[in-house]
């Protein structure tokens, strides 16, 4: 299976990635993937399904989260719509942030480019143990303390997502590319 | 900027009402499964890590290589609901609670 990731480069200085026509800012150091939302027993990509930056985040302990508004704008889906998963429940700041039945594609990137998709290789599905959690933007998605959490300011993807699927991420911060294979 | 709304292929979405505690979105039938697990993940463990696993109100059902195999299993098979179904993977902490802070 051809690598997912390739020589995909991250930037030391704050960049722009487009997500349908707008401009999202992108810190400096942050690695951006590109993914979409896959319905639980979705087994291929809808056709033109949306796709959007997520910030592979080494430090998140989760899964995949995102923030509502992001969920419906560049996802298509209302976090409700979503059934829920008791499979996982994520503390964040003590409140308990229930689970939300989905899975990912993840897009593989032209060699050497962040923003730019490779047409033949078709995205990698990932299974993800728990699901997704939706927090922010004032929604109460569970409990009323929900409502007064801060989203991520873009998705995040965690390590957990890939170690369940049993993928190979490289780091090389020197030339700051990353890798990521079966 | 236009957005459609995609809903499930087998369903329509039935937008979750709001409730006042995180226990309250676990209907019996959850309850029960996540009991079924919580007593077999150390067997799980043993026989079937990284594997995934279903369990139907509160009773095994199967065990396979992805999660999407076994909800296409309970969905489009079974006709199940997703309120009287579990599928997760067999890992240490399935079941458990996520710490996250970011600061």
């Amino acid at each position: 299976m051809p690598p997912i990731l390739r020589a995909l480069p991250y930037s030391d200085s704050r960049t722009v990635a487009l997500v349908r026509g707008a401009p999202i800012e992108v810190l400096a150091h942050q690695i951006i993937v590109w993914v979409g939302v896959a319905l639980p027993h979705e087994r291929q990509p809808l056709a033109h399904a949306p796709r959007f930056p997520a910030i592979l985040d080494t430090g998140f302990s989760g899964t995949f989260a995102i923030s509502p508004v992001q969920l419906e704008r560049w996802a298509g889906l209302r976090w409700n719509t979503l059934p829920f998963d008791p499979t996982f429940r994520m503390k964040y700041f003590g409140v308990d942030v229930p689970h939300r039945r989905a899975n990912l594609w993840l897009y593989p990137n032209q060699y050497g480019w962040r923003d730019c998709i490779d047409p033949i290789i078709p995205p990698r599905h990932l299974d993800l143990i728990g699901g997704i959690a939706v927090y922010g933007d004032g929604e109460q998605v569970g409990a009323a303390a929900t409502a007064r959490l801060v989203a991520p300011r873009l998705p995040l993807l965690g390590l957990r997502a890939l170690a369940h699927n049993r993928l190979q991420l490289t780091l090389d911060a020197a030339n700051r590319e990353v890798w990521l294979s079966s | 900027m236009s957005t459609t709304i995609r809903a499930s292929r087998t369903e329509p979405p039935v937008p979750e009402a709001p409730t006042g505690g995180y226990d309250d979105l676990l209907t019996p039938a959850l309850a029960r499964c996540m009991e079924s697990l919580a007593r077999d993940l150390p067997q799980l463990l043993i026989a079937h890590p990284g594997k995934c696993v279903a369990y139907v109100d509160g009773r095994f059902l199967k065990i396979a290589d992805t999660q999407t195999e076994l909800y296409v299993l309970c969905l489009e098979e079974l006709g199940l609901s997703h309120d009287q179904f579990i599928v997760t993977g067999i890992v240490p902490d399935a079941g458990g609670v996520i710490e996250y802070h970011p600061r």
